[in-house]
């Protein structure tokens, strides 16, 4: 399987993002993701170099995070700031918020980025089945919350 | 997924743009591969039915060998001139395919990837003549000889053929002429076998190396052909 590193760079970008919350750290970790996808793996495109890609991203993150041991996160999670969402956002963005942190990975992974099943249940180390169960109670979570919203 | 809104979902999780992209992408160097790692990457792109039918054929000789121990070379003769026409073919397969183009705007020019796979297919070949001479017996050296012969005015006639005649008809003129030689071949290994003693191993050799030429001037003419097409 073969990717265009150029669509992916702006996924893997708004991953670390997600993670860091913080834009140029976000951009030095893409970088730094992609140097070391390409040193490794050469012009190869066997396996899923996908999955190998956020694996480097994911992990690069937490290294990141360790080393500056973040007090403030200065942006915004997704979903912590609804009142500066338009008004059909912010329900969602609530319903967000009150997900894990793993799950709203899950949900930017899996919708946002649109990582192929495979790749995420290789990335996490379980199996399809697993994962498409995981983001099944996820959704589920959040149309609950949706629909529990009297306004909707 | 039916009650959330897939855009708004995205743009919950929109980060700001990316600054230095462009620039990223544009200093990034490809790592440089040297000769031996171009080659391996071409014998991906051979055809399968390549490695299919070589090996076919030797384990068929193998076989014959195991089982009546002479006169494999009248066989090996027919067979040996369409591993020149598979080589051939397969090396000019993106402009047999009309694929020039976009092999030109890839990483690699197409005159190297010519020449790549022709030094593959030549390399596997060389093997495979070598195996023969070895599989069919009695003299090695000779052996060789005889093999060459047939392979090289095949390879020649295959060159000239897909510079000539392009698209699949090239493929095609490429395989008739192959069998043509091959059983021109067989033939003579069996009606015409005075060809085959010894006083005459010195116009083999002389013919080997006559053709060895013609095969190395048409494949320059042949890579010089690539060069004329220019990506635009």
């Amino acid at each position: 399987m073969s990717i265009d590193l150029e669509e992916q760079y702006d996924k893997i970008y708004r991953y670390c993002y997600y993670k860091l919350r913080h834009t140029q750290l976000a951009e030095d970790i893409t970088q730094e993701t992609f140097l070391r996808y390409l040193e490794s793996r050469g012009t190869e495109d066997a396996g899923r170099p996908l999955a190998f890609l956020y694996t480097i991203a994911g992990n690069l993150c937490i290294d990141e995070y360790r080393k500056r041991k973040f007090s403030e996160l200065p942006e915004e999670l997704p979903g912590e700031n609804p009142e500066g969402a338009m008004v059909d956002s912010v329900i969602l963005a609530q319903a967000l918020h009150e997900l894990t942190e793993q799950e709203r990975e899950l949900v930017l992974l899996r919708y946002v980025n649109e990582v192929p099943v495979a790749d995420l249940a290789g990335m996490y180390g379980i199996s399809r089945f697993a994962l498409y169960r995981e983001t099944k109670k996820v959704l589920k979570k959040l149309e609950r919350r949706i629909s529990d919203e009297p306004d909707k | 997924m039916n009650r959330i809104n897939k855009e708004q979902l995205k743009k919950l999780y929109e980060a700001p743009e990316p600054t230095g992209k462009r620039a990223f992408f544009r200093g990034l160097e490809l790592k440089p591969l040297n000769t031996g790692k171009i080659l391996w990457m071409q014998c991906r792109y051979i055809s399968w039915w390549e490695w299919i039918l070589s090996v076919f054929v030797l384990g068929g000789t193998v076989i014959l060998e195991f089982f009546y121990g002479k006169n494999v070379l009248g066989i090996l003769l027919s067979v040996v001139p369409l591993f020149a026409v598979i080589g051939v073919s397969d090396s000019v397969r993106s402009v047999t395919w009309g694929m020039s183009e976009l092999e030109m705007s890839a990483r690699f020019s197409l005159k190297s990837i010519v020449l790549a796979r022709m030094v593959v297919a030549g390399i596997v070949n060389a093997v495979l003549e070598l195996l023969f001479a070895f599989l069919a017996g009695g003299d090695f050296g000779k052996n060789v000889l005889y093999l060459l012969v047939p392979f090289l005015i095949s390879a020649y006639g295959s060159l000239i053929l897909v510079r000539k005649i392009s698209g699949r008809d090239g493929v095609y003129a490429c395989a008739a002429f192959g069998i043509t030689v091959g059983i021109a071949a067989s033939f003579s290994a069996l009606q015409l076998s005075w060809l085959y003693q010894a006083q005459y191993t010195g116009f083999w050799l002389l013919a080997v190396c006559f053709l060895l030429c013609l095969t190395f001037v048409e494949s320059k003419r042949n890579i010089r052909n690539l060069e004329e097409i220019v990506w635009n």
